[in-house]
């Protein structure tokens, strides 16, 4: 018994060195880091502390301490409104439309540019590609609003050709609203999103390919039967992260290149929630909108990771 | 190996596509240069889509010589230079600390960020008001302080940083340095190709940035140049400064060389082509910054 306390005890000396020496000897680590940690609960759990605004009627001039509690009044009324419902509505279409957009599309280029056998020409085409996911979202409307405006190239062409007798008000038309903002999107974001499905063509064993060669394979078999099923997974995992954003369609679009005229169908959570909090000073009733939107958007996020998991392996955590 | 005549017309097919689809991309950029470059007058009789047909730099002389223009431009500028500057050495600085199990606070801090990655920040009427309750609101520091950590940079910074040799470091704990050198003076130098990537990153996002003027500000000297785009584009009554510079330049030609129309193209050029000259140069960095990225995710 002894024996093994006294074994015991050089090791517990070491261990109880105290926590202020220890503090010291880090003290650079500290320095390094609790800036940040700080700056992490200001503005990363601040905004957390905002949520309770969905459950008062709150007040600027009082605060949320000073406020009155409502309980669920703000989310009652969310549910009666046509307005918030719409713009549910738009923001479940218009995401739906990116997801599955931005999940096909990039793959089919990718897939072509796999085929390119000149470096040269297929690293142009790619540099090119993703020359729109780095220029701001402004300039893309203001590309877009003028190109398909009532005097602008594209009705230009369409009247030459004889397809319409007059120009088309692509942008007053809320019909279209969706398909526009749709063909926006993916012109912005098909090549950065191949960028992804290239990196994992690349994977591929090149001997696999070598082998079905020797067997007689052409490229669109080997294409068929070897590049698609070995990429398989990421798009797959692919599909399923980005299902969580489905209650998330970019305020971007919906403000740059929506209008009176369009509202109807342009008009989404975020651009909502813009409108009737800060424009109108709706703190709390915007507030429970954009809780309903996250709480659902972590759901979301929760089960296409858990399904991830199960099927493919795969998972954010 | 020989191809098929099917392969032969998959080959060319294939090409033009590509090519068909690298003009879509370019196309809509040629308009506008062409459109900014041309006179506002004979713009307006239509026809100019790919050259200038009556070629004048007055579109962009406006901008250069629009005090408001100028001044969007500074913002723009400032905020790009400090905040990507703070950004990239803030979030360098918190990963490093990420590989230091070591440190007393470690799984704590672990645990907080985990939690900020996945539930924090994020709604904008809370964030209003927090920046109100700080007293952010019409600041500069607004466009800096919020943006001063980016968790997600963190972590492909942190993946970096554990994938150069640990003896480096041992080496340089013998010879006495202590964290804050070994990260300036050994991790840093060690990890531009992360530090290009992430640089480039927060630059364009930065260069970009527009909401955040739009909820956060109403000051007219804060005013980036995207938000000055944006407002041209959007509201009539921002174009009345532009229609007055315009008619006063306008005038001494005796032609209308410039109207809010060619003007706003202008300024779409002049905010695009920092990113066309920086991006291409930085490509193969980023991709593999990417990649990283997303095989952690």
């Amino acid at each position: 018994m002894n024996l093994s306390i006294s074994k015991k005890v050089p090791v517990r000396k070491k261990h109880s060195s105290n926590i202020w020496q220890t503090m010291y000897r880090q003290r650079y680590l500290m320095l390094m880091s609790i800036p940040f940690i700080i700056w992490i609960f200001v503005f990363s759990f601040g905004p957390m502390y905002g949520w309770l605004m969905a459950f008062q009627d709150f007040d600027p001039n009082k605060g949320i301490v000073g406020s009155t509690w409502v309980g669920l009044k703000q989310f009652k009324l969310f549910f009666h409104n046509a307005e918030a419902l719409r713009a549910v509505r738009n923001t479940v279409v218009i995401s739906s439309m990116n997801i599955v957009l931005n999940n096909i599309v990039p793959l089919i280029l990718a897939l072509m540019l796999n085929e390119v056998g000149n470096m040269f020409f297929k690293s142009t085409v790619q540099t090119i590609s993703y020359l729109p996911h780095f220029v701001s979202f402004v300039v893309v409307a203001n590309l877009f609003l003028t190109l398909f405006g009532t005097q602008g190239p594209v009705n230009d062409l369409l009247v030459n050709i004889h397809l319409v007798a007059k120009p088309i008000k692509f942008w007053m038309d809320k019909n279209i609203f969706w398909y526009m903002v749709s063909f926006v999107n993916i012109w912005k974001e098909v090549g950065w999103g191949a960028i992804i499905y290239l990196a994992s063509i690349a994977g591929v064993d090149p001997e696999i390919y070598e082998a079905a060669t020797v067997d007689g394979c052409g490229r669109f078999k080997k294409m068929w039967y070897i590049t698609i099923p070995s990429i398989m997974p990421t798009v797959i995992i692919l599909w399923i992260l980005s299902l969580g954003d489905i209650f998330n369609a970019g305020f971007d679009a919906s403000y740059l290149l929506g209008n009176p005229a369009t509202r109807n169908t342009a008009d989404v959570i975020a651009t909502y929630v813009y409108r009737y909090g800060i424009a109108m000073g709706m703190y709390s009733f915007s507030t429970a909108v954009s809780l309903i939107q996250t709480f659902i958007g972590f759901i979301l996020v929760f089960f296409s990771n858990t399904i991830s998991r199960k099927f493919t392996g795969y998972s954010l955590w | 190996m020989k191809k098929t005549l099917g392969e032969k017309i998959f080959d060319v097919i294939n090409g033009l596509l590509l090519v068909l689809m690298s003009v879509t991309m370019l196309y809509p950029f040629i308009y506008i240069l062409a459109i900014s470059l041309n006179e506002a007058a004979d713009s307006n009789r239509g026809g100019i889509y790919f050259l200038p047909r009556k070629f004048t730099f007055d579109s962009y002389r406006i901008i250069f010589e629009n005090k408001n223009l100028l001044g969007a431009a500074g913002i723009s500028v400032s905020r790009t230079v400090i905040g990507t500057i703070l950004t990239v050495l803030c979030s360098a600085m918190f990963a490093y600390v990420f590989t230091k199990p070591k440190y007393f606070i470690y799984k704590p801090m672990k645990v907080i960020f985990f939690i900020a990655m996945f539930l924090g920040g994020g709604s904008l009427i809370p964030t209003y008001m927090l920046y109100r309750t700080l007293g952010l609101m019409n600041k500069f520091a607004v466009y800096i302080i919020p943006g001063m950590v980016n968790l997600w940079f963190v972590i492909l910074f942190r993946t970096y940083f554990t994938q150069l040799p640990a003896g480096l470091e041992e080496a340089a704990v013998i010879d006495g340095a202590n964290e804050l050198v070994i990260f300036f003076k050994l991790m840093l130098p060690l990890s531009t190709p992360m530090l290009a990537t992430i640089t480039l990153f927060s630059a364009v996002a930065q260069w970009n940035s527009w909401q955040d003027t739009l909820f956060f500000t109403t000051s007219e000297s804060l005013k980036s140049l995207q938000y000055v785009m944006m407002e041209i584009m959007q509201k009539a009554s921002a174009s009345s400064m532009i229609s007055m510079a315009a008619m006063k330049l306008g005038r001494v030609g005796r032609v209308q060389t410039v109207d809010p129309m060619s003007v706003r193209m202008a300024i779409t050029i002049v905010t695009t082509i920092p990113i066309v000259l920086v991006y291409p140069f930085l490509q193969k960095y980023f991709i593999k910054g990417m990649l990283i990225g997303s095989m952690k995710g």
